[in-house]
C-alpha cells in the first residue's frame, strides 16, 4: 500500500529551480534513503513533504488521499486558496494530515523550556487531545526504547547531542505516525554520537517502520534502506534497490558522487 | 581689526575716566555737604533685610529697588541722599522725631491708610483669585466645595496655607498645586479646577491676553500695596516726591530701575501706571 | 533644628502617590506592550504600519509632553472636561502607553531572537499558531526579555516624578516643596534614598525572577 506519493513536484526560489519534476512513492514498511550533495534539493523536498514549504507545481497524496492536486499546472493544496507558508500554517485540513508523519530535524529543535518527558508528551495531548495517562505511558515506553528512561526529568540543555536527537525521535514516535522523515539526523553530531543514532534508526527499520531518510552516510543507506534515491541539481538522477545503487550505480553522476565517499 | 582695537581701547579709557570721575564726585559731594550745609539732606528710613527693596549687597553697601528710586529722586530734586537703616519696630519713632524724612522700603499701605501720609502705591503685591468666565463664582464664599489651585512654592500658596485663610481653605473641596502658572491657567481653562490663586501681576498678564476667558474676583485673597510713607500731615514733602516719581514714571526711568530687579519679578508687580495720569 | 523624622514622614506621605503610578503602569503596560507587538508583527500591513508609527511617536516624544496631552487633550481637542477625576486615569494611561511602546519593542526583539527551528518543530507536530506562541515562543521570550524589561522598570520608578507636570503631587514634588519651605536639602536626600531602596527592591525581585528561568539555557 502506498503511504506517500509525490508527482511532478516543482519548486522555485526567486526564479531559481530547486526541484524539477520529482516523482517519489513510498510504500508501507519501506525505508527510503535520499542521498545527494548539498544543494541538490533533498532537504527542500523533505520540507515540502512535511508542509514546512509549499510546492509550486505537482501533486501529493498521503494514504492515497490527495493533499495537493494540480490545477492548470499549478499546485493546489486541500483547504487553501493561496500558495504561501503562512497559508500552510493556517490550514486546518493539514493538521489532520500532519498526524500521518513525523520529522526528525538535523538540529533536533527540542523545546528547551520543557523537560524531556514534556517534550515527548505535549503534542499528543495538546494537538491530538489524547488521554494524558495513556500518553505518559507511551512516552515513557519510547524514551525507554531510546535508552533515556533515566532522563525524563532532565532539560534538553543537560543532554548530549546524541541524547537530544534520541529525544527528538521519541517525540516523533509518540505521535504514532505512519511515516517518519529524517533530515540528516546525524549531521550535527560527532562520529561516535552518529553511530548511536544510526543504531536507533536501524532498530526502527527492523520493526518495519516506514521511513524516509536524507543522509550522507552511504554505508548506513546501503545497509538499512530498501531503496535509495540519488538527487542532483533538483532532479532524481537515479533510483533503485539500496545495495545495487550504492555498490553498482548506473549513471555517471551517481558514480562520481559515490566516489567521494569511498 | 585696527578699528576694533581702537574702539576697545577707547572703551577701556572711557570706563576708567567714568570710574575716576565718580570717585571725584563723591569726594566733592561729601566735602560740599560738610562745607556747605545749604544742600538739604533727604533721609530715607529702610529695613536693610528686605530684598529686593533694601538690602546689604555683597560688597557691604546698601542696595535695593527703593534705594535706587530714592537716589534718583534726590538727584533730580537736588537733595543729598542719605540711606538710613532703621529698626523696623521703631519706624514710627524715627519718623515722628524727624530722624528720617520718609519710609521708602516696600512699605505696606493696606491697613495703615490713615496712619501716614502716602504717595500713590507703586507696587502691588496682592494675590488675587481668578476663575473661568461664566463659572458663577463671584466671591470668596462661592469657593466652598470647589477645587482651588496655586503654584507650588509661590506666595499664593503661602497665603492659602496661612492661618489667616484657614477657614476659606477649609471650605474648598481640594487645594491643589501646579508646577507653573501656565499649567495653572490651562487647568482652569479645561475645567480641571475651579479657581486659581495668583499674584496680581501674573493674573493681569493672563487676563489681558486671554480674551475674556477668565475673570478676576473682586475680592482678593490678600491685598498688599506698597507706597512711600511720610509723617502724617507732611503733604509738602509727599507732593514733591510724588511729583518727581511721577516724572520718573513718565520718562521710563522708573521701569528701567524696576527691570534691574526682574529676578524678583518686580516689573510684573509695578502698579504706579494705574495712578499716574 | 530640623527634625529628620518629621521630614522622612512628610516625604514618604507622597510615596503612596508614586506607588500608584508605578504599579498601575506595570500592570497595564506589560500586557499592552504584547498587544502592540502583535500589531507590529502582524502580516496585515495597515495594522503593522499603524503600530510602527505609534511606537515611533511614543518613543520619539517626551513622556512629559504625552502626559500633558492625555491630561488636557479631552478638553482642548474634544471640549470635554472630567475635572480632576481625570488626573490619575490620564497619568496612568500616559505612563502605560508610553512604557508599552518600549516593552513592545523589547518583546519583538525577544520573539525574533527565537530560532526558526522552534516554529518549524511546532508546525510539524501540529501545534496551532496560538498554541505555538503561548506554549513555545512566549515562555522562551519571557526569559530573554527580563534584563531589558528590568532596565525599563527601574527607569519607570524614577520617571514617576514627571507626574507633577499635570499637578499630581507625588513623592519627589513633596520633597521639593519641603526643601523649599525649610530651606534644606535633606528632603531631597530622603527622596533619593527612597528611590534607591525602591529600585534596589525592583532589581532584587527581577533578579529572582531571572534566576527562576535559569533551569534551562
Amino acid at each position: 500500500m502506498s503511504l506517500f506519493e509525490i508527482k511532478n513536484c516543482k519548486k522555485n526560489f526567486n526564479g531559481i529551480k530547486v526541484l524539477d519534476d520529482i516523482n517519489i512513492k513510498v510504500n508501507e514498511g519501506e525505508v527510503v534513503a535520499i542521498i545527494g550533495s548539498s544543494g541538490s534539493g533533498k532537504t527542500t523536498l523533505l520540507r515540502i513533504c512535511t508542509f514546512l514549504e509549499y510546492m509550486d507545481c505537482g501533486e501529493m497524496s498521503y494514504l492515497n488521499e490527495k493533499i495537493v492536486t494540480s490545477e492548470d499546472g499549478i499546485a493546489r493544496y486541500i483547504g487553501q486558496k493561496e500558495l504561501s507558508i503562512d497559508a500552510l500554517n493556517k490550514n486546518k485540513e493539514l493538521v489532520r494530515i500532519k498526524s500521518y508523519f513525523g520529522l526528525v530535524f538535523q538540529n533536533f529543535n527540542l523545546f528547551p523550556h520543557w523537560t524531556v518527558l514534556k517534550n515527548v508528551m505535549d503534542a499528543p495531548i495538546s494537538v491530538q487531545k489524547k488521554d494524558i495517562n495513556e500518553v505518559k505511558e507511551k512516552a515513557i515506553y519510547y524514551l525507554k526504547k531510546m535508552g533515556l528512561e533515566h532522563k525524563t526529568n532532565s532539560y534538553p540543555c543537560e543532554l548530549s547531542g546524541g541524547q537530544q536527537q534520541r529525544v527528538a525521535i521519541a517525540r516523533a514516535l509518540c505521535l504514532e505516525p505512519k511515516i517518519i522523515y529524517f533530515d540528516e539526523p546525524t549531521s550535527a553530531l560527532d562520529p561516535e554520537l552518529t553511530s548511536e543514532i544510526l543504531k536507533v534508526i536501524k532498530e526502527l527499520a527492523s520493526e518495519k517502520r516506514t521511513m524516509v531518510i536524507v543522509t550522507h552516510e552511504m554505508n548506513f543507506a546501503r545497509d538499512v534502506a530498501d531503496r535509495v534515491v540519488f538527487m542532483d541539481n533538483g532532479v532524481v538522477v537515479e533510483e533503485g534497490k539500496a545495495y545495487d545503487l550504492i555498490t553498482n550505480p548506473q549513471k555517471e553522476r551517481t558514480k562520481r558522487f559515490l566516489q567521494k565517499y569511498d | 581689526m585696527k578699528i576694533l582695537k581702537t574702539l576697545f581701547s577707547l572703551l577701556i579709557i572711557s570706563a576708567l575716566l567714568i570710574a575716576c570721575g565718580n570717585k571725584a564726585e563723591t569726594v566733592q559731594n561729601t566735602e560740599s555737604a560738610t562745607a556747605v550745609p545749604t544742600v538739604k539732606k533727604f533721609v530715607v528710613g529702610f529695613d536693610a533685610e528686605y530684598p529686593p527693596y533694601g538690602f546689604v549687597a555683597d560688597d557691604g553697601s546698601y542696595k535695593g529697588f527703593d534705594l535706587d528710586l530714592a537716589a534718583e529722586f534726590c538727584k533730580r530734586a537736588g537733595y543729598e541722599f542719605v540711606a538710613q537703616p532703621i529698626d523696623w519696630d521703631s519706624k514710627d519713632l524715627e519718623l515722628n522725631s524727624g530722624n528720617i524724612d520718609c519710609i521708602w522700603n516696600g512699605f505696606t499701605v493696606t491697613g495703615r491708610e490713615n496712619d501716614y501720609t502716602w504717595t500713590f502705591p507703586y507696587v502691588d503685591n496682592s494675590i488675587v483669585l481668578v476663575v473661568k468666565s461664566g463659572s458663577g463664582i463671584e466671591k470668596k464664599s462661592d469657593l466652598a466645595g470647589k477645587v482651588v489651585m496655586g503654584q507650588a512654592g509661590s506666595s499664593a500658596m503661602t497665603a492659602l496655607e496661612d492661618e489667616e485663610n484657614a477657614e476659606l481653605t477649609k471650605s474648598f473641596k481640594k487645594l491643589e498645586q501646579c508646577p507653573d502658572y501656565n499649567s495653572g491657567f490651562m487647568n482652569l481653562e479645561s475645567g480641571m479646577i475651579d479657581c486659581l490663586a495668583v499674584d496680581i501681576g501674573v493674573a493681569k498678564f493672563h487676563l489681558n491676553s486671554s480674551n475674556g476667558k477668565f475673570v478676576q474676583l473682586s475680592e482678593n485673597l490678600s491685598s498688599e500695596q506698597y507706597a512711600i510713607g511720610f509723617k502724617k500731615g507732611n503733604t509738602v514733602l509727599r507732593d514733591e516726591v510724588q511729583k518727581v516719581v511721577s516724572e520718573m514714571w513718565k520718562d521710563g526711568t522708573f521701569l528701567k530701575i524696576a527691570n534691574q530687579y526682574a529676578d524678583y519679578s518686580l516689573p510684573d508687580m509695578i502698579c504706579l501706571g494705574d495712578y499716574v495720569k | 533644628m530640623i527634625n529628620i523624622q518629621d521630614i522622612i514622614l512628610k516625604v514618604f506621605s507622597g510615596a503612596g502617590a508614586t506607588c500608584i503610578i508605578f504599579f498601575s503602569t506595570i500592570i497595564f503596560s506589560l500586557p499592552l506592550g504584547l498587544l502592540i507587538t502583535f500589531a507590529r508583527m502582524s502580516k496585515f500591513k495597515p495594522l503593522s504600519i499603524f503600530a510602527g508609527t505609534l511606537i515611533s511617536i511614543l518613543r520619539g516624544t517626551p513622556l512629559m509632553l504625552q502626559l500633558i496631552m492625555w491630561y488636557f487633550g479631552p478638553y482642548y481637542i474634544f471640549g470635554v472636561s472630567f475635572g480632576l477625576a481625570w488626573r490619575v486615569p490620564a497619568i496612568i494611561i500616559g505612563f502605560s502607553i508610553n512604557y508599552a511602546a518600549y516593552f513592545a519593542e523589547i518583546y519583538r526583539g525577544g520573539i525574533q531572537s527565537i530560532p526558526n527551528g522552534q516554529y518549524e518543530a511546532a508546525a510539524v507536530l501540529g501545534y496551532s499558531k496560538s498554541q505555538t506562541f503561548w506554549k513555545i515562543i512566549f515562555p522562551q521570550m519571557v526569559k530573554r526579555v527580563i534584563p531589558p524589561v528590568t532596565n525599563e522598570i527601574i527607569t519607570l520608578v524614577k520617571d514617576t516624578s514627571l507626574a507633577f507636570v499635570v499637578t499630581y503631587t507625588e513623592m519627589f514634588t513633596v520633597a521639593k516643596q519641603i526643601a523649599a519651605a525649610k530651606t534644606t536639602i535633606v528632603p531631597l536626600f530622603v527622596a533619593g534614598v527612597f528611590y534607591y531602596i525602591f529600585n534596589y527592591l525592583v532589581a532584587f525581585i527581577m533578579e529572582k525572577i531571572e534566576l527562576s528561568f535559569n533551569y534551562y539555557s
